[in-house]
């Protein structure tokens, strides 16, 4: 499933990286410790957080992730939304808390790969 | 310089842990890469509290980070279990009141120029 579905079937709204919406997702993890997420998570993974700092960045293009989702309305600080237009990572953002966004997402993949 | 995505992903991230405890723990510090054929060399050193118990360090979940390191995701007790786990090679030492050093080697699976 690419991002642009996920983007529309959650009403995420984008605030970078518009001309990576074809990226296929392959995964998705959450997490709000970077060395977990930079342990565990996956290449092609959507990954669902709460932080808003420019070091999301730097992890999400480490493992090249699909995108990150923040959520509860979470804006991305100013500098991490600067690092993720240069680097080409999609950033979005849901309304609904973490548990909520994660579930949603499980389930388009799963639905998709069933 | 030919080296696969896995071989580069596996260095940043080890590099990136160590800047990280640097940034969090020490009073001043350095990276240094060295990138022959066959591995990466990454050696972390830094000037600062050092390490009173390694073994204790290196426990997964452990960490001394304030709550202002913690609120940004970082000291979640992860940082030197993953520097070791990303490595092929990892040797750590470390003097209280003096500092720490961390040696990392990943190897490439290329061939050396030599053979």
């Amino acid at each position: 499933m690419d991002l642009a579905s996920i983007v529309k079937a959650l009403n995420l709204k984008v605030k970078s990286g518009e001309d990576k919406l074809n990226t296929e997702v392959r995964g998705g993890y959450t997490g709000d410790l970077l060395s977990d997420v930079m342990a565990n998570s996956k290449e092609g993974d959507l990954w669902v957080t709460r932080q808003v700092h420019q070091n999301i960045v730097a992890v999400a293009t480490l493992k090249d992730h699909a995108g990150i989702v923040l959520v509860q309305g979470s804006e991305p600080a100013k500098d991490t939304l600067e690092k993720a237009m240069k680097e080409g990572i999609p950033i979005l953002i849901s309304d609904l808390s973490g548990f909520e966004t994660a579930g949603r997402i499980y389930n388009l993949l799963s639905k998709k790969t069933a | 310089m030919g080296l696969s995505r896995d071989v580069v992903r596996k260095a940043s991230l080890v590099a990136y842990e160590s800047e990280i405890n640097i940034v969090s723990y020490a009073r001043k510090g350095m990276i240094r890469l060295r990138v022959v054929p066959e591995s990466i060399l990454i050696e972390a050193i830094d000037e600062g509290q050092g390490i009173a118990d390694i073994e204790l360090a290196m426990q997964p979940g452990y960490s001394t980070a304030t709550d202002k390191i913690r609120e940004m995701g970082f000291g979640a007790g992860m940082g030197l279990c993953n520097i070791k786990s990303f490595s092929d090679t990892f040797l750590i030492s470390s003097e209280v009141g003096k500092g720490t050093y961390l040696k990392m080697i990943i190897k490439t699976n290329n061939r050396s120029l030599n053979s």
